[in-house]
């Protein structure tokens, strides 16, 4: 990064290879829409351009670069929300899904098949609508530290919290995680899902 | 206080749990949750259910993106950058202002930072004479004594210690001294002192310098003790008037002064100060002693003349000084003595009233007071003085009174004159000595007390500089020069009725009775 604020082009694509992928999924998850998501993340970057001269030596860059993203993809879903178009992102067509809710889901009989259970298709389903379901918050306090190994105190510089804020929200994140997936693992049935149970 | 309830407790093992298997928690409770791990089922089943639901999150589908990506993001960056140049250079101009004025304001802070800095650790050059300013204007009068009493045995002498205005060394000391204020008071002060008193202050605060510390440290206690001393205002004042008179005083006299034990010494400033007071009351002006010579002296060559005329003798012809001052001898000693008794019916009396009446009324008053002999004694140095306002003292008469009348002691600081100085000091100690001239009437023995260190060079008239070597260059030398000494010829042989008498001494009636 000190060398992106010296103006160093290759090193501004090198890091923006590193980054793209794990920043547009993560946005992928945040705002639900993958069309989307890949617009901010562009916008990100360039927020990350134009901020470069501002980057504090020693600071750990991928903080610097999900808190702007956080924030980026905060100001989206208050826009989306705003225009009434925030949805799951299952109504978009990516994944064909029964309804519009986990409950049908849940409730369906086909987890009674145990073949079923090897079906990684189905488990990915399951794992995505089952963080889908997470509220935003603990949805991005999970991606965060289960994919970009942030540590409490780092999600929260990252949103704005307190670690003992991201403690608790990880935690009740995690108890719904389990709530919703330890049945289907079991027994391959699938847990109706609570939604936001903060 | 409310006690936890069993969600509480469930809560707090659920964070428990979740904080172990993030890696979170402090080292002495991941011991306790390890212990409780080995023993509690319930516990154990309950983290195993949270970590196997945390690693299938592994399936969630992870976005990738693809070259158009990187490729559109790189052109979006791309032409910010363009963007950001051109914004730039669009305000190189203002941008390159502004630098020069930042430049500007630094350097201007940066300098006068440096320099506040720098007045304020420097040390400052006036700063030793800033704290010492009234010792140091009155080093010279400090180094004259050392106890406050000295100062008050000197106060019954204030009317005595006055001096005459119009003498320059008293003008000079008699100028406000600088203030005992602030350091910027002080500092105030000396800025705004006239030039040449500043050149004084400096030639003070040279000798301040000089000084040793311990009597650096002696003075200032001497003016500290006055200072603070309950007649301070008297003390100051005493000073001041002690201090002019102190500068009038001749610098040999002034020395001496100094050497004299603590105990004589305000007597002798006593006596001096009443003599050069007593001297300053009887000292005439040029004009007053033509004034003098024309009301008196001439009357009383008359009387001589008259009364040799009436004895049916003649004098020797005018011009021959020193044989008409033999030919009236005893008459004329005795004529003083009569006129000098004071006023009466007589003709000496009348001549004895002309003589006071043509003195200035100060004067009159101060030669009255006198005792008879010491009259005769001034009535003979304003006959000189007078003659000597018109160049009528010759140089045979300077030479004989070098060589007859003047202690080997006066002859020999003399000699050590340069030539024309020598012939002007000899000319003023003509004038001042009480002498001979008349026939021994009233001469004081030599070697009279006249005070310790009596100046051998008597100071000329007011305003009047001191001759080189011991004063000033004279105003008007007598050519030729006048030799004596070691380099020039041996003096002359005292003059006898033979020799040539000098020149003009018939016109003025003061040279035919001196």
């Amino acid at each position: 990064m000190l060398q992106v604020a010296q103006d160093r082009a290759e090193a501004f694509e090198e890091l923006m290879l590193r980054h793209q992928s794990r920043l547009v999924s993560l946005l992928s998850h945040l705002v639900g829409r993958r069309d989307m998501a890949e617009d901010l993340a562009q916008d990100v970057f360039l927020r990350v351009y134009r901020a470069r001269k501002h980057y504090v030596p020693g600071s750990k860059f991928s903080t610097w670069l999900f808190t702007i993203a956080h924030n980026v993809a905060a100001n989206a879903v208050r826009s989306l929300a705003r225009r009434r178009e925030v949805s799951l992102p299952f109504d978009r067509g990516e994944t064909p899904a029964q309804g519009t809710s986990l409950e049908a889901l849940a409730t369906a009989a086909s987890g009674l098949m145990p073949a079923r259970l090897a079906d990684h298709a189905e488990l990915r389903d399951v794992v995505k609508r089952a963080v889908a379901n997470l509220s935003d918050r603990q949805r991005e306090a999970v991606l965060l530290n289960k994919f970009e190994h942030l540590s409490y105190e780092e999600i929260a510089e990252v949103m704005g919290l307190s670690p003992s804020a991201v403690k608790s929200l990880l935690t009740r994140a995690r108890a719904n995680l389990r709530d919703v997936l330890e049945p289907y693992l079991q027994s391959g049935v699938r847990a109706e899902a609570r939604g936001e149970s903060s | 206080m409310a006690s936890p309830t069993p969600d509480d407790d469930q809560a707090a093992k659920l964070e428990e749990i979740v904080a172990y298997l993030d890696g979170e928690l402090p080292a002495d409770q991941i011991t306790q949750v390890e212990r409780r791990l080995s023993t509690d089922e319930g516990y154990r089943q309950q983290l195993q259910g949270l970590e196997k639901a945390w690693q299938v999150l592994d399936h969630l589908p992870q976005a990738t993106v693809d070259d158009k990506f990187a490729r559109t993001t790189i052109a979006l960056v791309v032409d910010e950058a363009r963007r950001e140049v051109a914004d730039r250079t669009q305000l190189l101009p203002v941008l390159r202002r502004q630098a020069r004025r930042k430049a500007w304001l630094w350097g201007g802070a940066a300098f006068l930072a440096g320099w506040t800095l720098y007045r304020a650790v420097r040390p400052d050059p006036d700063a030793e004479l800033i704290a010492n300013l009234p010792v140091i204007d009155r080093i010279e009068i400090y180094t004259h004594f050392g106890e406050l009493e000295f100062l008050r045995e000197l106060r019954p002498l204030d009317d005595l210690l006055q001096v005459p205005l119009g003498a320059a060394a008293a003008e000079q000391t008699a100028a406000a001294p600088v203030r005992s204020g602030a350091a910027s008071v002080r500092r105030d002060d000396l800025l705004h002192l006239p030039a040449d008193r500043q050149a004084a202050l400096k030639a003070k605060y040279n000798r301040f310098r000089a000084l040793s510390d311990e009597e650096k440290t002696r003075l200032r206690e001497v003016h500290r003790r006055i200072e603070t001393a309950d007649d301070a205002a008297q003390l100051r004042a005493t000073l001041g008037r002690y201090q002019q008179w102190l500068a009038s005083v001749p610098p040999a006299r002034q020395f001496e002064l100094r050497a004299l034990p603590p105990e004589q010494r305000v007597a002798a400033i006593g006596r001096w100060a009443a003599e050069m007071q007593e001297e300053a009351a009887l000292r005439l002006t040029e004009e007053q002693l033509q004034q003098l010579a024309k009301a008196a002296f001439q009357p009383l060559l008359q009387m001589l003349r008259g009364s040799a005329a009436d004895r049916g003798e003649r004098p020797p012809a005018p011009g021959r000084r020193g044989g008409e001052r033999e030919f009236f001898g005893e008459e004329r000693t005795r004529l003083l003595a009569e006129v000098l008794q004071g006023p009466g019916p007589g003709r000496a009396g009348v001549l004895y009233q002309r003589l006071v009446e043509a003195l200035p009324p100060e004067t009159a008053k101060a030669f009255e007071l006198l005792p008879p002999e010491r009259r005769l004694d001034r009535l003979r140095m304003w006959m000189r003085q007078a003659t000597s306002l018109r160049g009528e003292i010759s140089l045979q008469e300077l030479e004989r009174f070098f060589a007859e009348e003047l202690d080997p002691s006066v002859r020999e600081e003399l000699l050590v004159l340069p030539p024309g100085d020598l012939e002007a000091a000899l000319r003023r100690l003509y004038q001042a000595q009480e002498g001979d001239q008349w026939g021994g009437w009233g001469r004081p023995p030599r070697g009279r007390d006249r005070g310790p260190g009596r100046d051998p060079f008597p100071p000329g008239p007011p305003g009047e500089p001191r001759p080189r070597g011991n004063g000033g260059p004279f105003p008007r030398p007598l050519p030729p020069p006048f030799r004596p000494g070691r380099e020039g010829p041996p003096p002359p042989p005292p003059p006898s009725s033979s020799s040539p008498s000098p020149p003009a001494a018939s016109a003025s009636p003061g040279a035919v009775i001196v």
